[in-house]
């Protein structure tokens, strides 16, 4: 019996992530000086949401690293739109960096619930640290709209929207300035699988066919046949936020045939227990392969072995691309981990 | 002290937790018991081997249905008592009731988990504060905690440990002269015999992957089991989704006792049964699913995070 999806669960799901992704952050599993702003009460985590919330930031920084790194080139910049983003501090944080000079060039746009856009508005309003780069804050980007205030700077775009309705969302693109000529990255952190299939799959058809050079990364569950993805679809049913996409799409194979079919003709994927066995190895070579897997095994006890490979194996992510000039190889190499 | 009323308490549906002071009490009274017993406990079959239960109290009473009531059926509960289920507090206090309420019939060994650093981790001392309003009774329980056994042998054949072997000890004797009254070190022979698992690839002893303990491979397993004259090892520690795990063509078994672990692993659970059958030591496995959700009743307001949790 599967229970309604409760719109609150799953906007939810967006503080429950913050919350394990501060938590990893202060135990030292990597840095985030922004992520304590979007956390109200601080709770206990267990080992195994640590470093599982690491592996996911891990995955997610260097599949935008790689993006950022691959358009480095673009003239007239790059876009990074981030799908139901939540309280994602990824904006700030790649600024800080300075890592990328092509970070100059992006124009980052945030698609969410309005109830969470005027949270994160709230919380940015308290916090000047936040309000460092938005250019123009606030009298200049603050606008109200029918739908809840929104934040409209030069290259940061909080847009209040409901993935469902593709033409109401690319109204507000097009209002906003977005180009659909140049390369644009879709960020779906554990969002897309929580909207009914048949409408997440209108949203990747229209990125697809309005986008010249769309590139997507996905993150989420899969693999709900086994007795821990049934028990995973029982509990996520039971807390009001049903994996609703996972029964048509149940394994890693079908999204990417999901994928290639609504246009997109680069996709490779990662299984996250596969991220986590080989973590290091991309490293370069003159650096010890495994140090950065030594460096997390020694931050804290981990007595949740069994769990941490049964989970794992139960996520993944996917990279994938439209682009008619590069080799299947080039793309897997400049794109992909 | 009035065992009876205490076991009344908490085998009610839903179980009542006994209050700080009775705590304080049968703590010192099984602390008082157990100073006198030896490292390793020597149990004699028939006896039902039960691994893992970590607060699963629900399940604990399941399996009581499924294998027998204490005191008509021994045990020998390798630990992890506490931490992960909402309900280690009720299962804690129950095992130490039976175990003064029926010494000979019930052996309560020490698991990784019975520790003051560890239940800091993993949700027992929550769980005290939660229940309890301070930690006193988080001091009394992990206080004792130190007292409690760390091996068993059953007819002087089978060896029974919560984790595994370790790579300073050859001999059951020298398990023997352990200073086991501490909490548990962050390495040494104490650690491992908690914190240890078998690998079935590995030849030589590494340092586990969990932060603790060793991993130890086939040659340690024979020469313990040459060594000291016994023919098996039972353990527990790590989660097996069919109950239980045989290893070195039976000499090493590992044995699981929290079915559909933490609410999310959709594992079943074993129980094994040492009895003697024709005159030799027979092993026979009793396997369960977890509590029906009916008979269970769900924590929701009692936590204030979701549980189970997965990375959503």
């Amino acid at each position: 019996m599967k229970n309604q999806s409760n719109k609150e669960s799953v906007r939810g799901t967006g503080n429950s992530a913050a919350l394990c992704k501060l938590s990893s952050v202060q135990k030292g599993y990597y840095a985030d000086p922004f992520i304590q702003y979007f956390v109200q009460k601080k709770e206990k985590v267990e080992p195994i949401m640590n470093r599982g919330f690491y592996m996911r930031v891990h995955a997610m920084d260097r599949l935008i690293s790689q993006f950022l790194n691959a358009n480095s080139e673009s003239s007239e910049g790059v876009q990074i739109i981030q799908l139901g983003g939540g309280k994602d501090t990824t904006f700030w944080r790649l600024r800080l960096s300075g890592e990328n000079e092509v970070v100059n060039k992006l124009v980052w746009y945030e698609i969410d619930f309005p109830r969470t856009i005027q949270e994160k508005l709230r919380i940015i309003s308290r916090v000047p640290k936040l309000q460092e780069p938005i250019v123009g804050w606030p009298n200049k980007v603050l606008k109200k709209t029918s739908k809840g205030a929104e934040l409209h700077s030069p290259d940061y775009h909080l847009i209040c929207g409901d993935l469902r309705k593709t033409e109401d969302l690319h109204n507000s693109l097009q209002e906003h300035g977005v180009n659909f000529e140049i390369p644009t990255l879709f960020i779906s952190e554990c969002v897309l699988v929580y909207v009914e299939p048949n409408s997440a799959d209108k949203l990747l058809g229209y990125i697809t066919e309005t986008f010249k050079l769309p590139f997507f990364v996905l993150y989420e569950p899969t693999n709900p046949l086994d007795n821990f993805g049934k028990q995973m679809m029982k509990n996520l049913s039971k807390m009001g936020c049903p994996l609703l996409a996972i029964e048509q799409y149940n394994s890693i194979e079908s999204q990417i045939k999901r994928f290639q079919k609504l246009g997109f003709n680069y996709v490779d994927v990662k299984n996250m227990k596969l991220l986590w066995d080989t973590l290091g190895k991309w490293e370069a070579e003159n650096v010890d392969g495994q140090k950065e897997r030594k460096r997390i095994i020694r931050l804290e006890w981990f007595d949740e072995l069994e769990e941490w490979n049964m989970i794992m194996s139960h996520y993944f992510v996917l990279y994938a691309a439209k682009n008619d000039q590069i080799s299947q190889e080039k793309f897997i190499k400049i794109f992909g981990l | 002290m009035d065992l009876d009323w205490c076991l009344e308490k908490l085998t009610k549906n839903p179980p009542e937790v006994l209050p700080e002071q009775v705590v304080k009490g049968i703590t010192e009274q099984l602390k008082e018991a157990l100073i006198y017993e030896s490292n390793v406990a020597m149990v004699e079959s028939p006896v039902s081997v039960v691994g893992d239960l970590h607060g699963q109290y629900y399940d604990l009473v399941e399996l009581f249905r499924v294998g027998g009531e204490c005191p008509e059926t021994n045990y020998l509960f390798l630990g992890n008592y506490v931490d992960r289920g909402f309900y280690s507090v009720e299962t804690i206090s129950l095992l130490v009731c039976l175990k003064l309420h029926y010494p000979r019939r019930i052996t309560l060994l020490r698991g990784n988990h019975e520790s003051k650093g560890v239940t800091q981790v993993y949700g027992f001392y929550s769980e005290c504060l939660r229940k309890y309003g301070n930690a006193n009774v988080w001091k009394y329980f992990t206080d004792m905690f130190n007292y409690l056994q760390l091996a068993a042998l059953i007819d002087e054949k089978i060896f029974c440990v919560h984790g595994g072997l370790s790579p300073s000890i050859s001999s059951i004797n020298q398990i023997r002269v352990l200073d086991r009254f501490q909490e548990i070190p962050p390495e040494g022979a104490l650690t491992d015999l908690v914190w240890s698992d078998p690998d079935a690839v590995e030849q030589e002893t590494k340092p586990s992957p969990r932060g603790a303990g060793h991993i130890f491979g086939s040659q340690l397993v024979d020469k313990f089991l040459q060594d000291n004259k016994i023919n098996h090892i039972i353990r527990s520690n790590q989660l097996c989704m069919d109950g239980h795990q045989v290893l070195f063509s039976g000499k090493l078994i590992t044995i699981w006792s929290a079915p559909n672990f933490c609410y999310r692993c959709g594992n079943v659970a074993s129980i094994l049964e040492v009895f003697k059958a024709n005159n030799s030591l027979t092993l026979k496995y009793n396997t369960y699913t977890a509590a029906p959700e009916n008979e269970r009743i769900i924590p929701s307001l009692e936590t204030t995070k979701e549980i189970p949790d997965y990375f959503k």
